[in-house]
């Protein structure tokens, strides 16, 4: 299993912001607000550390579980063996429930399986 | 039996690392590189199950390794071994979807417990950045407005002088001149309306206590 997908489990686990009280629109603004977070985010040593832009990254990807999981979008993202774009393919289901996401300026990630 | 492949441009570390691995019952180097692309030719070929990866190659490096082969081979866990702590590589690796991550100078034991851990499904998790994830879970996305004025350059700036630096100190670590970080400290300041980086250094503690208060957190307005 990778980091990340360990990461992103234990953080789902462990997340405060869960779905039973949020608003579909209060999960749409927290994914924002995460995305807005990595959208200058290309790699520390310029203004952040690893632990601090891959906390931002886990955080984002809990959002993007939260959010699919409230519009019943099939997601794999926590799955060691998921395909390296299942992010980008998460963020473009969720486009097609409606709900733009903007422009995720980091690059396909091929560590989130 | 773990079957290990070894990936480093020197000849005697694989040579170490073989004869270590190879002394343990339950696990079999199948296969070893000296380069980028010869990695990425044979560990299709050999079918590992764990890769122990230098970061660092004379045609690459191993963390594109790790990205291209688990592309190919999702069930094949990297192990990224580095002569030094670098914060850009240790990122890269997670993002490249890397086990573990850990330094040419751990004890032998230790890698070879490294290697049985990722090769059982387990990932080396850093503690520290498991408490980054687990604090930034809980601050949520939200931030100080007055921060949305500070660019990515200049939150970093303030960061740091919340943890004490002297602007020599900031250049060193920003790897810019002195009389530039000083630029850059007078325009903060200016922006926070403050007039001492004392002062600063007080507004970035108390932001980084309100939900979502991280100053390095380089966030603009979409």
């Amino acid at each position: 299993m990778s980091i990340h997908t360990e990461l992103l489990r234990m953080a789902l686990e462990a997340d405060v912001h869960g779905t039973d009280d949020a608003s579909t629109d209060e999960l749409v603004a927290r994914l924002l607000g995460y995305r807005r977070g990595l959208r200058d985010t290309v790699a520390p040593g310029h203004g952040r550390r690893a632990a601090d832009t891959t906390a931002e990254l886990i955080a984002h990807d809990v959002a993007l579980v939260r959010l699919c999981g409230r519009l019943g979008i099939d997601q794999d993202l926590t799955d060691p063996q998921a395909s390296p774009t299942e992010r980008d393919r998460l963020v473009a289901a969720v486009g097609d429930a409606g709900i733009d996401l903007g422009e995720h300026t980091r690059g396909p990630v091929s560590g989130d399986r | 039996m773990v079957r290990v492949f070894l990936l480093d441009d020197h000849e005697v570390v694989r040579r170490g690392l073989r004869d270590l691995f190879e002394a343990e019952e339950d696990m079999e180097v199948v296969g070893e590189a000296g380069t980028a692309k010869d990695a990425l030719v044979r560990i299709p070929l050999t079918r590992p199950d764990v890769a122990v990866l230098d970061v660092r190659l004379p045609d690459g490096d191993g963390i594109e390794v790790c990205r291209d082969a688990r592309s190919a081979m999702p069930e094949l866990a990297c192990l990224m071994l580095t002569s030094f702590a670098d914060d850009e590589a240790l990122f890269a690796a997670i993002m490249a979807g890397a086990a573990g991550y850990v330094l040419k100078e751990i004890r032998t034991n230790d890698l070879v417990n490294a290697v049985r851990r990722v090769a059982g499904g387990q990932s080396l998790l850093d503690p520290a950045i498991t408490r980054r994830v687990l604090d930034r879970l809980r601050t949520g996305p939200t931030e100080d407005p007055k921060l949305s004025t500070l660019s990515p350059q200049e939150r970093r700036i303030l960061d740091l002088i919340a943890e004490g630096m002297t602007n020599r100190q900031i250049a060193a670590e920003m790897y810019l001149a002195e009389k530039t970080i000083k630029n850059y400290v007078s325009a903060l300041l200016a922006k926070l309306g403050l007039e001492r980086r004392t002062e600063a250094a007080v507004f970035a503690i108390k932001a980084r206590q309100r939900p979502g208060g991280d100053v390095a957190r380089a966030a603009e307005p979409e």
